[in-house]
């Protein structure tokens, strides 16, 4: 069995944590009480984790046109690699849009954040209150989107492992 | 007939001549609409809300037929941060999806000496009616130097939060209420 290169399996593996990291302490922060001592702390590590993960998604974005990986879809039939190659599409775009819109949330203010005191993130630009609300639906429904597709990914995965007990999961192992 | 009629014409202009409508400075922005709460019961924090409008009536004559009626823009409230100002305009504080406005109509007032007084009157906040009452300080009014005519007041009250279904208020939290308005005489 060919797998895929080692550094796509490992750019697999830590995106995948680190978006999956990202969901739950999002989802949890925003949820906090006030007097939490993770009230400040919290948003300040997922914000550290999602400017982590804008420098590995850049990586992953230009590998797909420098280091195109092998096509291992012709063992598949027609309407799995349909759905593979749109699920695929879909997962690059909605990580792309979590990213931009949580990096334009942090610095709204068009002032910069300073993440933990001494990291300066520039501002894009200074949002008005209603732009604002607008990336923070944007922000919070993509993310459920996101998981809903990380569901049918594994979903994807159990079926070829246990019904079809194809490679497809020992290949990026 | 020809008596009464001049009679009644008398005195309909004449009270409507004493109570002068004036439109709030928004305009000019010599109008503030603001608020100051405890954080952690260590300090005062200031904000405000930027876009509101409103009326008052003061009649010279009688001023308990005084009356005023203001509508706030709920979604312009400003704390100078964004991030608390996003988290205010939430579901969790203000709610303004739901509730975009907050509106105040008088159905009393006061005046004590000085035009200082009381007003009485119904705030929706948050989709919640309920009855406050405002102390009122009379700052001044006059010519002003272009041609118009102006009065001034500023008013204050505090409002517990729970009352207006603040959903992350703490029990008995409270904030209080500043109000400045120049009205312009219409």
């Amino acid at each position: 069995m060919e797998k895929y290169t080692l550094t796509t399996r490992i750019l697999h593996w830590i995106t995948a944590t680190s978006v999956l990291v990202l969901f739950f302490s999002g989802w949890y922060m925003v949820q906090l009480d006030y007097y939490s001592p993770w009230y400040t702390r919290l948003p300040e590590w997922h914000i550290f984790l999602g400017v982590v993960l804008i420098f590995l998604w850049t990586i992953v974005i230009i590998r797909i046109f420098t280091h195109p990986s092998k096509d291992f879809s012709m063992s598949y039939k027609p309407w799995e690699r349909f759905l593979a190659k749109w699920v695929k599409s879909l997962f690059y775009i909605m990580v792309i849009t979590m990213l931009i819109s949580g990096y334009l949330l942090t610095t709204a203010d068009g002032d910069g954040y300073l993440l933990f005191g001494t990291i300066h993130l520039p501002a894009v630009s200074h949002f008005s209150s209603h732009q604002i609300d607008t990336l923070g639906n944007i922000h919070q429904y993509t993310s459920y989107a996101l998981m809903i597709f990380v569901v049918l990914h594994v979903l994807g995965t159990l079926k070829h492992q246990l019904i079809d007990n194809d490679h497809t999961l020992n290949r990026m192992l | 007939m020809q008596k009464l009629l001049t009679i009644t014409f008398f005195l309909l202009t004449s009270a409507v001549g004493f109570a002068d409508t004036y439109q709030i400075d928004t305009k000019g922005s010599h109008a503030f609409v603001q608020f100051k709460i405890k954080h952690l019961g260590f300090s005062w924090l200031y904000g405000r809300f930027d876009k509101f409008d409103g009326q008052f009536v003061y009649d010279e004559a009688d001023p308990s037929k005084s009356s005023i009626e203001m509508t706030v823009q709920t979604g312009s409230v400003n704390s100078n941060h964004t991030a608390r100002d996003k988290h205010l305009r939430s579901d969790d504080y203000l709610n303004v999806d739901i509730n975009p406005t907050a509106t105040f109509k008088s159905k009393s007032f006061t005046e004590t000496e000085n035009g200082h007084g009381t007003v009485t009157g119904d705030l929706t906040l948050n989709g919640v009616t309920k009855e406050i009452s405002l102390d009122v300080a009379f700052v001044g009014g006059g010519k002003d130097p272009w041609g118009g005519f102006r009065r001034g007041y500023e008013a204050s009250t505090e409002l517990t939060l729970t009352d207006f279904n603040i959903k992350k208020a703490a029990e008995g939290q409270t904030v209080e209420l500043i109000i400045s308005v120049e009205g312009i005489k219409q």
